[in-house]
């Protein structure tokens, strides 16, 4: 069945693109497209990956969602704005992975600026060290072998964090404090003794944040700092339907972010951008363990871009970025067994986009990255890797564009290999309210070094511990997907996208001879799909509320694991990955203030590969109030899981009930200057 | 089976003392009936305090004794390794025990306290470890052996010199401290 599938797909792209074209008008009938659709907005901060028109499904948080929202964490903010799947093993700072399309956090690329900053040890990026406030934006491209950043191992899809802006002139001052509380109640402690209720648990979790921004005549500076300390504890029923209290996950951090644009000539760019993270976690054991590990992690990132709309001619744009990364983790395990990764990178990106006429436009660039790792389990290990790509973005006719691309991804660790990575998209504008998107794509990445060179020291269930494979080969595979857009003057906007995905090589962990974990190429999977949104905006005459705008998002996704001896007929569902997951929420803003009721739905999820173990569906209802009060100062209230659901993200790690966020946010804003 | 064996020879008796009672109820004189009747409270007080008596030393049986109603027998499989547990008997690739006691901790889960009786060196002949469950259904279960490891990264197993301390040590209250792992099996 593969092997006709594999040898058919080759040809299929090709295939559905002549009846694609074939379906179209030679010349478009309705009304005419704006010439500059095509082309970059300057105001964009980013010239080259500005917005614009693209194939891709992709979805955009602005900054000020983000601060209504009031969100306690990037992947909270996810879920709420744009229904994604996640699993975390606990609340505030703990591991997060976020899941696209049924691909988890390795296999999507995570970008901070344009600059990706997935680990080069395990693949993952550490989402939870991301302070929302010093976020402007974020992007979410859906899909593989993203056209817009063109970065290497973007199988599932591309989540850009955006935090340098161009700032207005005049100085802004903010800060914003919160406090999270959880309901306190008697439990049974590790005695088998009746405790609590502990009353502290009111102020579980605190946050401080604050910032400062400054747009002068040629130059803009931002500048942010941060601190939580969230003790994580709350009330949850364990596998014995015995009330405990979750403890010894206990999280400070910190972290601050600075970013400077200078105006050059020629509209160009210079942005420079630093941020630092420090954590220091406690991590518990699955369940309700006292056996806990200490983590510590320091993240520093510094990029300086390089930003020309007009690159020598007006009708070439440039982008160049040079960029270290720097992460270390400590971590003592329960048994006090110390481990530290240390990981060093310097990553160079250079786009270029030439609009060579008003039918052609050429993207061309690479990015290139040196790792240098220094790990108690891995050893010191070095790699280069990145890619070239060219995309070319071609109108035969008004109102329809053709996006081929090819990128030669390439990673060397001994031998240098360059594999092809291919797509193909489409875009009709079909009207200006609606427009079909479709495209077809190869995936794949390189192995990580935890996969290749791991050694002795991990340990599972058993005593043999774990090695990794250095004769792993890349994971590859092909998808694609078909979608329209359609929006309705500013009433409505519908988004829907069918797509599908086939991987293969995927790799995993498994027990061999003597009970040593092993990674070897072994997985098979097959993805169907649909995402699909629709948001209203009902203008409305209640005294001072002029709208309200609800809104429903639905994401089908069935999944099916052709591995392990299954293959379609078992109709194994790859674990956590549910097939309904339904969002949706109800805004209500006013003049000085908002209230927005959110809920979000998992159908089931299994832990395992062979789907026995289940994690229950559960629906998660949020409400969340900001109001105003005089110029400067907004109050606002969140409760979070209002019906208390009893639920697990991940297997065995239990989540809070309802909790309430509270705080104060004070925006200070002189206007002086020219704007 | 002792337990219920007594509750079953108590109703015997107290039915064959009513049939008694039946008969002597057909009697003229009261003083008789009367004297019939506070023999059968009597006896029916005797037969209740023994009845007490033998459920309590029922439940207070000694240690050494084996619960078998919370013992998940069967073959349990997973992708690359298997427990065997009969009503008895506990084996788990070169590790075999011999089951001390079952303990339940809810309706589908618990842990099974072996003594062990053959390994091939991880774990000590004649002492005893846990081997916990849960999520237990007919076709599925989650199993856990006891390993922690020491501060040289070392994996050993979790035994005890005593059944009364193995039975202290597995508890409800320590499986967090016990399993970080659950293995999912199925029934052959």
């Amino acid at each position: 069945m593969f092997t006709f599938l594999h040898k058919a797909g080759k040809f299929f792209p090709v295939l559905v693109l002549l009846i694609f074209s074939l379906s179209f008008p030679n010349s478009a009938n309705g009304q005419s497209v704006e010439d500059d659709e095509l082309l970059f907005s300057e105001e964009e901060g980013i010239t080259v990956t500005g917005t614009k028109p693209t194939s891709q499904q992709m979805s955009v948080i602005e900054k000020d969602e983000i601060e209504r929202r009031n969100a306690p964490d990037v992947a909270s903010l996810l879920q709420e704005t744009l229904g994604l799947n996640f699993t975390r093993y606990g609340t505030y700072g703990n591991m997060t992975l976020l899941n696209l399309r049924g691909l988890d956090s390795k296999r999507l690329a995570i970008l901070i600026d344009g600059v990706p900053v997935n680990s080069s040890m395990d693949g993952r990026f550490d989402i939870e060290q991301i302070d929302l406030n010093s976020v402007e934006r974020i992007e979410v491209i859906y899909g593989g072998s993203d056209t817009k950043y063109n970065v290497s191992g973007a199988m599932g899809g591309v989540i850009n964090i955006i935090t340098v802006k161009k700032q207005k002139s005049g100085l802004r001052l903010g800060a914003s404090v919160s406090n999270t509380g959880v309901q306190p109640g008697e439990y049974r402690g590790r005695g088998g003794l009746t405790q609590g209720p502990n009353w502290e648990d009111l102020a579980d979790t605190q946050n401080i944040d604050i910032s400062a921004a400054y747009g002068g005549s040629s130059f803009s500076i931002t500048a942010n700092a941060f601190a939580n300390r969230a003790q994580n504890h709350f009330l949850f029923t364990d596998r014995y339907n015995y009330t405990r209290r979750k403890d010894n996950n206990e999280v400070w951090d910190a972290g601050g972010a600075l970013s400077v644009i200078g105006e050059l000539p020629n509209l160009s760019k210079l942005i420079a951008s630093s941020n630092f993270y420090y954590g220091d976690k406690n991590i518990p054991n699955s369940g309700f363990s006292s056996n806990v590990g200490k983590q510590q992690d320091i993240v520093s990132r510094n990029n300086l871009m390089l930003d020309m709309p007009h690159a020598f001619r007006d009708d070439l744009a440039m982008e160049a970025t040079i960029g270290s990364y720097f992460t270390r983790r400590d971590y003592t395990s329960p048994a006090d067994v110390f481990s530290r990764h240390e990981q060093q990178s310097i990553m160079v990106i250079n786009r270029w986009n030439w609009y060579a006429s008003g039918q052609l436009s050429l993207k061309s660039g690479f990015d290139y990255r040196f790792i240098y790792l220094d790990s108690t389990d891995i050893g010191n290990r070095d790699r280069h890797d990145g890619g070239i790509y060219l995309t070319a973005e071609i109108k035969p006719v008004q109102r329809f564009m053709i996006i081929p691309s090819v990128k030669a991804v390439f990673a060397n660790k001994g031998d240098t290999q360059f594999t092809a990575v291919p797509k193909l998209g489409l875009l009709w504008n079909v009207t200006d309210s609606l427009a079909l998107k479709n495209n077809y794509f190869r995936s794949f990445k390189f192995p990580d070094f935890e996969e290749l060179y791991w050694s002795e020291g991990g340990g599972t269930s058993a005593a043999g511990g774990s090695v990794g494979n250095p004769d792993l080969k890349p994971e590859d595979g092909w998808g694609g997907d078909i979608g329209l857009s359609w929006r309705f003057k500013d009433l409505f906007i519908f988004e829907c996208t069918f797509f599908t995905h086939w991987l293969k090589d995927s790799i995993h962990w498994y027990p061999g001879a003597g009970g040593i974990w092993r990674p070897e190429n072994v997985g098979e999977a097959m993805f169907f799909g649909a995402d699909s949104k629709l948001r209203f905006e009902i203008p409305v005459n209640l005294g001072s509320i002029k709208k309200i705008i609800p809104s429903i998002s639905y994401q089908y996704l069935l999944s099916y694991l052709l591995s392990f001896g299954y293959d379609f007929a078992d109709n194994k569902r790859i674990p956590y990955s549910p097939v309904h997951t339904i969002g949706g929420s109800l805004e209500v803003p006013w003049e000085s203030g908002s209230v927005i009721i959110s809920g979000h739905f998992e159908s089931l999820r299994y832990d395992d590969r062979a789907n026995i173990t289940q994690l229950k569906p559960h629906f998660l209802l949020n409400a969340n109030v900001n109001q105003k009060i005089g110029k400067n100062l907004t109050a606002f209230g969140v409760l979070r899981n209002i019906l208390n659901e009893s639920y697990q993200s991940f297997n065995d790690y239990p989540m809070p009930g309802i909790t309430l966020t509270m705080g104060l946010r004070l925006q200070y804003d002189t206007e002086g200057g020219a704007k | 089976m002792f337990l219920f064996n007594s509750l079953h020879q108590g109703s015997m008796a107290l039915k064959s003392l009513v049939s008694k009672s039946r008969k002597a109820s057909g009697s003229p004189a009261s003083s008789s009936l009367r004297r019939n009747f506070a023999r059968g409270v009597f006896a029916l007080a005797v037969i209740f305090c023994l009845t007490t008596a033998l459920l309590f030393t029922g439940c207070n049986t000694d240690d050494n004794s084996v619960d078998t109603g919370f013992i998940p027998v069967g073959e349990w499989t997973a992708e690359w390794d298997g427990y065997t547990i009969t009503d008895t008997r506990v084996e788990y690739g070169d590790l075999k025990g011999d089951i001390e006691k079952a303990i339940d901790f809810s309706a589908n889960a618990g842990v099974l306290i072996i003594k062990i009786t053959a390994s091939s060196g991880d774990f000590t002949v004649n002492k005893y470890t846990g081997v916990y469950y849960s999520e237990y259904t007919s076709t599925s279960i989650k199993l856990a052996n006891v390993w922690l490891q020491d501060s040289n990264d070392a994996w050993y197993p979790l035994e005890t010199d005593s059944l009364s301390a193995a039975i202290s040590l597995f508890s409800v209250d320590n499986v967090g401290d016990h399993v970080s792992y659950w293995g999912t099996y199925t029934k052959e």
